[in-house]
């Protein structure tokens, strides 16, 4: 069998074009970009060395987008997979409607982003939203507050939708993960005489850990890349005490300062590829140690 | 003993149904709100509509110009999967199956499509160079290009599972390449194909980032971003608003309720990545 001919490079090589100039061409331009001085009103692009990275450093809306979008990472996913492991493991049991269960659970991720921060937006009304209609039956203090238009608390209500949007993706993947392990474990641990909280301790957890890598992973990473949620709920706004590395980059953007964007982005590509790094290097520690 | 697990069984349902409701109220929310009069809409709470306002579907349907997003969703999603599936497909089947060390590398290559953000300002530089910004064939080629990686990966691992001896077979009795692929090894690809189409059907019919970026023509508008001009143009209605968000939200629904093994599935492979 010739194995060219059967198996022919004009397969990829579509793709690989496609891939090259829509996806690695705008990486490689972009991380040369942020090293010039390129705006929309400028014409031609100079080197600027370091600059639109130290006049980051130097600006409230990437200082306070990098530390949004680091607590709205952070937080989401530790409590997307403390709930998602918690109902993965009450839905891994023998209950009757189980199944109608992981089906409402997993809901909310098949909605549009947008639409999600749009519905919680109404939610969060001042005077009339659903949240304040049913805080008023304890306290008029609670029920007065302005969710949303309040920077102390917008971030915060930002991430809880966040939780409530992605913990059914969590579940799901944990209970992935539960069903492969075999029943034989856990028989022979019950001859054994070990109760349930060491079955769990013993057997469960250490078999989950490629689960919980792949749903950390995918927390933080998309955590990182926030935009949609943010934009529908606050634009970024009241002030800038939402303001996220992407609502940032999209700011940057319509005013024009493009190698700033630019800069902004690649800052954005190198959390997400450290914390790809740390993380799997991590796990596969553990997964070795197992 | 088993009638205290028993107990202990009907409180975690009870529990877990009672939890359910943060999900369901929300989405009720918008279902009866959808068929209020404006002004009963203004308080968007529980309360059932006194009479139920079917208008406001109609009234979306005229002025928002849903039919016509509606049908720039279909188009975009369904090339953008199609194209993404095929090519992809095809490029996973090359890879897996002559590793040579250009395909080895091409392979990696494609890999890192999976990790690495989409640098967006750039990428609408080169969209404008093509003079294809604010055009269809701009943004579904931008999807391609995101979503071939996850394509390839997913399929290379699936094609590992079809005996080699079959495109033998197939060669010996006279099939091309592209013949072989089609004929012979996509049809034993469906699972993983339907997979990762459901995946990226999902992503893109729901996506905001890349049509608030990419097309600026409200008349290429998708579903998701009509919505959001519709919001910014009827903000008091939240009855036509969630009119609106019914309608839009519909088709995805229906699939993921039709289509939940493979989606599941697809979302488990598809993490896998990691």
């Amino acid at each position: 069998m010739n194995m060219k001919k059967t198996y022919p490079n004009y397969f990829w090589i579509v793709p690989f074009a496609i891939y090259t100039i829509l996806f690695i061409l705008p990486g490689l331009l972009g991380l040369i970009y942020s090293f010039t001085n390129w705006t929309i009103y400028s014409s031609t692009k100079s080197f600027a060395g370091l600059e639109n990275y130290t006049n980051l450093l130097n600006d409230s809306l990437f200082k306070t987008g990098l530390k949004n979008t680091l607590l709205f990472a952070l937080i989401t996913t530790v409590f997307k997979n403390v709930f998602g492991f918690a109902l993965a493991l009450a839905l891994n049991t023998k209950l009757k409607t189980k199944n109608l269960l992981r089906t409402v659970y997993f809901l909310p991720m098949v909605l549009s982003t947008l639409i999600v921060g749009i519905i919680f937006k109404s939610i969060f009304m001042p005077d009339t939203g659903l949240l304040n209609v049913f805080f008023s039956f304890f306290s008029t203090n609670l029920s007065s507050t302005d969710w949303l238009g309040n920077p102390a608390y917008a971030m915060w209500m930002v991430i809880l939708v966040e939780i409530w949007r992605g913990t059914g993706y969590c579940m799901v993947i944990f209970l992935a993960g539960l069903q492969v392990i075999s029943k034989d474990y856990y028989e022979s641990a019950t001859i054994d005489g070990a109760n349930n909280w060491q079955q769990f301790k013993s057997i469960t957890l250490p078999m989950m850990i490629p689960s919980l890598n792949v749903n950390i992973l995918l927390s933080i990473i998309n955590g990182l890349k926030v935009f949609d949620i943010v934009i529908a709920l606050t634009g970024g706004g009241p002030g800038l005490s939402t303001e996220v590395l992407s609502t940032g980059i999209y700011k940057y953007m319509g005013n024009g300062a493009l190698a700033t964007g630019g800069a902004a982005n690649i800052v954005l590509t190198l959390f997400v590829v450290a914390v790809f790094a740390v993380i799997n290097g991590v796990f596969s520690k553990l997964e070795v140690e197992r | 003993m088993n009638r205290q697990k028993r107990f202990f069984q009907g409180l975690a349902l009870v529990g877990l149904w009672a939890l359910s409701l943060l999900i369901l109220l929300p989405l009720l929310l918008v279902v009866i709100n959808s068929f209020k009069s404006s002004a009963e809409a203004d308080a968007m709470n529980l309360l059932l509509p006194k009479s139920f306002m079917v208008e406001n579907f109609k009234t979306v349907l005229t002025t928002g110009s849903v039919f016509r997003s509606l049908m720039n969703s279909a188009l975009i999603t369904g090339a953008a999967v199609l194209l993404s599936v095929i090519l992809g497909s095809m490029a996973a089947f090359v890879f897996n199956r002559r590793r040579s060390s250009l395909n080895r590398t091409v392979y990696n290559y494609f890999l890192l499509g999976l990790v690495i953000p989409v640098q967006i300002i750039t990428l609408i530089e080169i969209l404008k160079y093509f003079h294809m910004m604010n055009s269809y064939q701009g943004i579904i080629l931008v999807y391609v290009a995101i979503f071939t990686p996850l394509t390839i990966f997913l399929t290379y691992g699936a094609v590992s599972s079809i005996p080699r001896e079959l495109d033998e077979a197939a060669i010996v009795d006279g099939c091309g390449a592209l013949r072989l692929f089609f004929k012979i090894l996509f049809p034993l690809l469906t699972p993983v194909i339907i997979t990762s189409c459901i995946t990226q059907f999902m992503f893109i019919w729901n996506d905001f980032q890349y049509p608030l970026y990419l097309l600026s023509d409200t008349k290429k508008w998708t579903l998701v971003l009509g919505i959001y001009g519709f919001i910014g143009q009827y903000s008091s209605d939240w009855n036509l608003v969630c009119a609106h968000i019914l309608m839009s939200s519909l088709p995805v629904v229906i699939i993921y309720l039709s289509g939940q093994k493979y989606i599941i599935s697809g979302m488990v492979s598809g993490a896998v990545k990691g």
